[in-house]
């Protein structure tokens, strides 16, 4: 072993280096390097959701992930963390796996049985578009790049079971929808701060909210014209209130053939439920570039599948829960979880990070319409934003 | 850009697979050698990336006898790095850091393969070499090898070898990517400007029930900055031997070695000579080192396939591109006062420009 290389991973076999060391190492001496895999599952009919996702932390020496499944205002969530070595290539942690089946194709995640919850899946995700990327999002706090990361998303759908309390439900890739992603670089909300910074060093969306503002929503979603085609509104904004755009704001309409047309400008008339923020309908207009200095405004109509449901992130560690949060050393093999019966009782939002939560939607373009996953969060009043 | 290995967790920076740093000059490398026991049969390949280049280029050369048969093929990489395949020629990871296969399809030269190679041990990770010229780096170079035993058949000129696990060919392959000159050469070269040197030496050897691994880089006044001597038990970890000192004889009128003998000290703190007898000489030209058309990373259009032959006997005068060799090696390890041990290997060399202990000056004087 050489004090300066580190160690040799069956990824070293292949020809995919980006920096003079192997796979073991990153380029960045940053503890909040962070490489991240995430799903949303959710039946057609807006009666169940599933939600998958594993961390892998080069820096901190930890790979974490969760699992869960939602059915009506009931979330279970299990949360799974090891220490990376030395099995540094391997993507499970206690009772969660994740393979490639054939790559932007095809990825199987499991969840099998724990006694940490009473729930297990084996599942395909089942890419029905191309993966698209998003704008790089690079933060930069007090000099720091707290933020440096890029991440892209595929639409798709899913089959296999899911199993609650013995229960084995058959999931059908005709009556249910997804999305996953795949991020990677240095990352916000991974492990705990240091407490000797200097104010302003920790990113706006990584400080405390108390008393500020903020707009953050991010959706993609899968949409069918007539004719079978699929496009995919995409975008992502967080703004902290104040004239002028949003601080970082990323959109695209993605098409099937790959084409990835720039939204210059998302104006979101977005109606939030004021007892727990929950998004429940909307309309975002898109505005693109078009001939010439003109402009091509597209209107999208948005709605919740199901006024209660909506799969909470923070158990899901996107956030402090329980004195862990991604990249948190837990131990060799830390396992545990809860149910919580009613996620959308108004208490639990005063917490902000509890308001992130994948909410199953209708989208609808005119006369074409599907499904998306949008996340939010809401504090204070911005220009188009209700409260209802 | 995405492509097939951004499904995979194994990102190093903020950027897609397909992009490493910004440097033109990195590449990421399988390199293979292999002989059979008495050295009769000797090949040679590699398949190299260039992501910045957006090139990818493959080699397979067999010597037989005084004819060495050279098989070269070049692609547009089309930023995708997990189709490790160029033309005829395909690399596939059977078990990986453990066996790996080689394919040579047929194709009209009449040379051809299908080779697997399984280590005999965990691949040894060799130190970082960095070497600047003022503040452009140079090589900035990370690698494994890996000693093990080819399996399978080659044909070429008309023969047809075969290995098996009876009787399988000896061999070394290495893994190594960073930054190396690749593709065309910098018109303006670098300041300060530098003479061209390279003093280098590569010991793979096979014994029956281990390796052993040398290596030695030397600057132009015979100082070491490169050097390491490993020993691996079939089954065990790598030991470091110590204090090596390296005495080598060349043949007149090229720098070709006629023997070296290495002095150095075991892990038990024996002293031990270890005798090299150079046989049958392997031009890494063949395989694209240093080759003048055919040099690693060099944009030969979307798809070029190439072959040619050379003939030891008609080299004639040393020269370019005759430097660079992998020459079949004896080689014997006696500890002081203890038994011979006797196995055999690869010799590599390539000794370019100024060496001040061998009395050489210029980039290409001989003694």
């Amino acid at each position: 072993m050489i004090p300066t290389i580190g160690a040799l991973t069956d990824a070293d076999e292949w020809l995919n280096h980006q920096i003079v060391n192997t796979h073991a190492v990153v380029g960045s001496a940053d503890r909040a390097w962070t490489e991240k895999v995430w799903f949303m599952l959710a039946r057609k009919d807006g009666s169940m959701a599933a939600s998958f996702g594993l961390g892998k932390y080069a820096n901190r020496g930890v790979l974490d992930g969760f699992a869960g499944v939602q059915v009506g205002t009931t979330q279970r969530t299990l949360r799974a963390s090891r220490v990376l070595a030395p099995r540094l290539q391997d993507m499970d942690v206690g009772p969660l796996a994740y393979q490639i089946v054939e790559p932007f194709k095809a990825v199987w995640i499991a969840c099998a049985e724990n006694s940490a919850q009473p729930i297990s899946f084996d599942l395909t995700f089942h890419a029905t578009m191309p993966a698209f990327f998003e704008n790089r999002d690079v933060v930069i706090a007090g000099g720091r790049t707290a933020s440096d990361v890029i991440r892209y998303h595929q639409p798709g759908t899913v089959s296999g079971w899911i199993e609650i309390e013995g229960e084995r439900i058959a999931v059908d890739a005709d009556d249910w929808f997804g999305f996953r992603d795949h991020s990677w670089g240095v990352r916000e909300h991974v492990g705990k701060e240091p407490e000797d910074l200097v104010p302003g060093n920790l990113g706006a969306t990584g400080s405390d909210k108390d008393k500020s503002k903020y707009h953050f929503n991010w959706l993609v979603s899968q949409i069918e014209r007539p004719d079978g085609t699929r496009y995919d509104l995409a975008y992502y904004f967080r703004d902290f209130g104040g004239d002028g755009p949003p601080e970082f704001f990323t959109g695209h309409i993605n098409e099937s053939d790959g084409t990835q047309i720039p939204i210059l400008h998302l104006y979101p008339e977005i109606a939030y439920r004021s007892t727990d923020k929950a998004a429940m309908h909307g309309r975002v207009t898109a505005i693109l570039a078009g001939p010439g200095k003109s402009t091509v405004e597209r209107v999208f109509e948005i709605e919740a599948l199901d006024p209660e449901m909506g799969f909470r992130l923070l158990p899901g560690m996107y956030g402090a829960w329980k004195d862990q949060i991604h990249g948190s050393f837990k131990g060799e093999n830390f396992l545990d979880g809860e149910a919580i019966d009613d996620v959308n009782s108004a208490d639990k939002a005063e917490n902000y990070r509890w308001q992130i939560r994948d909410r199953p939607v209708r989208v609808r373009e005119g006369e074409n319409s599907g499904y998306g996953d949008m996340e939010s969060i809401i504090i204070g009043a911005y220009p188009g934003v209700t409260m209802v | 850009m995405l492509t097939k290995a951004d499904e995979y967790p194994i990102h190093q920076t903020p950027d897609p697979i397909a992009y490493s740093g910004t440097d033109r000059n990195f590449y990421d490398r399988y390199f293979f050698n292999g002989h059979s026991p008495d050295g009769a049969v000797m090949f040679g390949a590699a398949m190299g990336i260039y992501p910045h280049l957006n090139i990818i280029d493959a080699a397979f050369s067999v010597k037989i006898g005084d004819v060495q048969h050279n098989l070269r093929a070049s692609r547009h990489l089309n930023m995708e790095r997990m189709d490790t395949f160029v033309g005829p020629i395909r690399v596939e990871v059977v078990e990986p850091l453990k066996a790996l296969r080689l394919i040579v399809e047929d194709n009209e030269h009449g040379i051809s393969a299908d080779l697997t190679i399984t280590g005999r041990h965990f691949p040894i990770e060799e130190k970082r070499t960095t070497k600047r010229v003022g503040p452009r780096v140079l090589q900035d170079v990370t690698r494994m090898t890996q000693m093990g035993r080819w399996t399978g058949w080659l044909k070429a000129g008309g023969h047809e070898f075969r290995f098996d696990e009876a009787n399988p060919a000896s061999g070394v392959r290495d893994r190594s990517w960073g930054v190396r000159a690749v593709g065309e050469r910098d018109p303006q070269v670098p300041v300060p400007v530098q003479d061209f040197q390279v003093w280098w030496y590569w010991l793979p050897v096979h014994f029956d029930d281990g390796v052993m691994l040398y290596l030695l880089n030397e600057d132009g006044d015979g100082k070491p900055w490169n050097e390491g001597l490993f020993t691996v038990s079939d089954g065990g970890d790598p030991v470091h031997w110590s204090e090596t000192a390296l005495d080598v004889s060349l043949w007149p009128g090229t720098r070709w070695p006629s023997g070296a003998t290495l002095t150095a000290r075991d892990p038990d703190g024996r002293r031990c000579t270890i005798t090299v007898e150079p046989g049958a000489r392997f031009f890494m030209s063949g395989i694209g080192y240093m080759h003048p058309e055919w040099n690693h990373g060099k944009n030969k259009g979307e798809l070029a396939i190439a072959y040619d032959e050379i003939r030891e006997s008609e080299v004639g005068a040393y020269g370019l591109p005759y430097q660079h060799v992998q020459a079949f090696a004896d080689v014997t390890v006696t500890p002081e006062g203890g038994e011979p041990r006797r196995g055999h290997g690869t010799f590599e060399y390539i000794l370019i420009g100024r060496h001040a202990p061998t009395g050489l000056e210029s980039l290409f004087d001989v003694p």
